[in-house]
């Protein structure tokens, strides 16, 4: 009997020593109102040394060719992960990109990534920004050799993955693992949807405005879907951006783009790929009055969206409770190379 | 006490006769002018095409490796992907275990990465993106990289560019090919290069740098020229 207690005390203490040398897994937690995420967390667990690994990554501009671009330079939290007032994106040397820098949030939901949805997966998305010529102007491998060479990550590595030598595999997943931790779920909706708060009387009309003309494509609660629609808007002929049909070539994607979010607009300004609208009583004119009916154009574009000016005011007090200040305040996310 | 003596001796048991096994070797090289191993970066006089041609870089993905008796398989490579460079004796041959139980007259393996892989996020070792076979501004690993030169091109240095890659519709480049083999323990598997350069169209086929249809010609074509030596 003794012996027993002595292995089983024996056992619990190995498991206890495991348990504390190894990850604190993280919980990844959202509204019971949203669909299961997309991203195969059971498959790839967050911990952590990871988040904060990928974090730290994140804010880091060793990631761009002269040290000069991190991901945080296009993507701010404080503008929800966006580029708030620049209509392109920026890069090394002072150049300017072709598209929009998107926010980030809610990215465990999101199935393809980029306007056009060249990337497929949320762990190949930085490749595109670290490879450009326009943004950093790297690549993969001569980050992952840097990094080996640095002073303090390959002990953050080691930590994080048990592994003396970091890999591209380790990059690409520690930020991964950071960017799903970006959650916008206290929004001013997410508080009514939860029962703690009500719409006022405008946000309330505005509500119902949005589910009979927006929702079918930008639908609650994530307020995007993984689908590309041509929303009528006429070629910058400079851009010359054809969409979805970059990647696919076939005509019936020409000018189709990614259906983004509708929240946290108040931050994320200019809209639209190409950021060309700076406001969005602009985005509503386009869309009551200016759309171009191409043959492709959205389905529930094509019979025309009669928005009167009250109807607008009503819509945008709507939008705006989609806002969540509690996401783009949030200590966790900022700069760890700053705060540390 | 004696219960975990039996035990013991159950465990042996079950080790040793689990124990007859061999390891066989898939050992991937190509020949010139069917006698000499290419050698990258070194210009050869190819008798098929009847000029000099070189090959600096000849990188592909070997995938789901299965030993086939007739039409039956009876066994896979567990490792699923391995990337095969030229540069790199080493990865140029497969290892695995096989019971010696197992009589195999065939062969059956991809060249490239199947779709489901090409969607399922980051993977390590030969799939790391490190390895400069994925690319960056398109999701997608490139299954095949055959870089070099010869006047047979009339392009910027004479150069010839594939990267070959794709796993959507309608551009799929991924090919499965089946070799007959004699059981053995090294079995040589050989690229025809002077085939593969002497059947191709080269005006038409000289730069190929993104998943389109000629990526799948070409896929199809590049498959064609494995075979083994007996």
């Amino acid at each position: 009997m003794i012996k027993k207690t002595k292995v089983i005390i024996l056992i619990i203490m190995t498991l206890c020593c495991v348990g504390f040398s190894y990850l604190s897994l993280e919980v990844f937690e959202y509204p019971s109102y949203f669909p299961k995420p997309i991203y195969d967390l059971v498959g790839k667990p967050l911990s952590k040394q990871k988040i904060e690994l990928g974090k730290k990554i994140f804010y880091d501009p060793i990631l761009s060719a002269d040290n000069s671009v991190s991901c945080a330079s296009c993507h701010s939290s404080y503008n929800a992960f966006a580029h708030t007032d620049h209509d392109l994106s920026h890069g090394i040397n002072d150049q300017i990109g072709t598209r929009n820098a998107p926010p980030l949030f809610n990215l465990a939901w999101q199935s393809s990534f980029m306007w056009d949805g060249a990337i497929n997966h949320l762990d190949f998305q930085p490749l595109a920004p670290i490879s450009s010529p326009l943004e950093m102007g790297s690549n993969i491998g001569s980050v992952v050799k840097k990094l080996n060479q640095h002073p303090y990550y390959p002990k953050l590595f080691y930590e994080a993955f048990k592994d003396s030598i970091i890999t591209g595999e380790q990059v690409l997943i520690a930020l991964s693992q950071f960017q799903i931790t970006l959650l916008s779920v206290n929004s001013k909706y997410d508080a009514i949807r939860q029962g703690v708060d009500v719409f006022s009387e405008q946000e309330k009309k505005g509500y119902h405005l949005f589910l009979e003309h927006c929702n079918s494509c930008h639908k609650e609660p994530l307020f995007f879907e993984n689908k590309y629609e041509n929303n009528g808007l006429k070629v910058d002929t400079f851009l010359n951006d054809f969409g979805r049909w970059n990647i696919t070539k076939v005509s019936r994607d020409s000018l189709k783009f990614k259906i983004p979010s509708l929240r946290n607009l108040s931050y994320t300004k200019p809209y639209m790929h190409d950021g060309r609208f700076n406001s969005l009583n602009k985005v509503l004119n386009h869309y009551s009055n200016e759309a171009v009916l191409y043959n492709n154009l959205a389905p529930s574009l094509k019979k025309g969206i009669t928005l009167s000016a009250e109807d607008k005011v009503d819509l945008i007090a709507f939008l705006l409770t989609l806002n969540d200040q509690k996401f783009t305040l949030n200590k966790k996310h900022k700069n760890p190379n700053i705060y540390p | 006490m004696k219960k975990h003596i039996c035990l013991l001796i159950l465990i042996i048991s079950a080790f040793s006769t689990s124990a007859q096994v061999s390891t066989v070797s898939l050992n991937f090289n190509s020949l010139v002018n069917n006698k000499d191993i290419l050698e990258l970066e070194k210009p050869y006089y190819f008798k098929s095409i009847q000029d000099s041609l070189q090959v600096d870089v000849l990188k592909f993905y070997i995938s789901d490796v299965k030993f086939i008796m007739d039409e039956t398989i009876l066994a896979s490579v567990h490792k699923k992907h391995f990337l095969i460079n030229f540069e790199n004796v080493l990865s140029k041959r497969i290892k695995t275990q096989i019971s010696d139980t197992l009589k195999f007259n065939k062969i059956r393996f991809n060249i490239g990465i199947d779709s489901i892989t090409n969607v399922s996020g980051v993977y390590g070792q030969d799939l790391d993106p490190t390895n400069g076979m994925y690319w960056t501004w398109n999701s997608g690993y490139i299954n095949c990289k055959l870089e070099g030169s010869s006047n047979k091109f009339k392009t910027r240095k004479n150069r010839y560019a594939f990267h070959l890659g794709g796993y959507m519709s309608p551009f799929i480049s991924m090919q499965t090919i089946t070799l007959e083999v004699t059981q053995n323990k090294e079995i040589e598997i050989l690229i025809n290069i002077d085939d593969f350069f002497s059947n191709l169209d080269v005006t038409r086929y000289h730069t190929i740098l993104s998943p389109n249809r000629k990526a799948v010609v070409v896929s199809k074509h590049f498959s064609t020229v494995f075979y083994v030596e007996e």
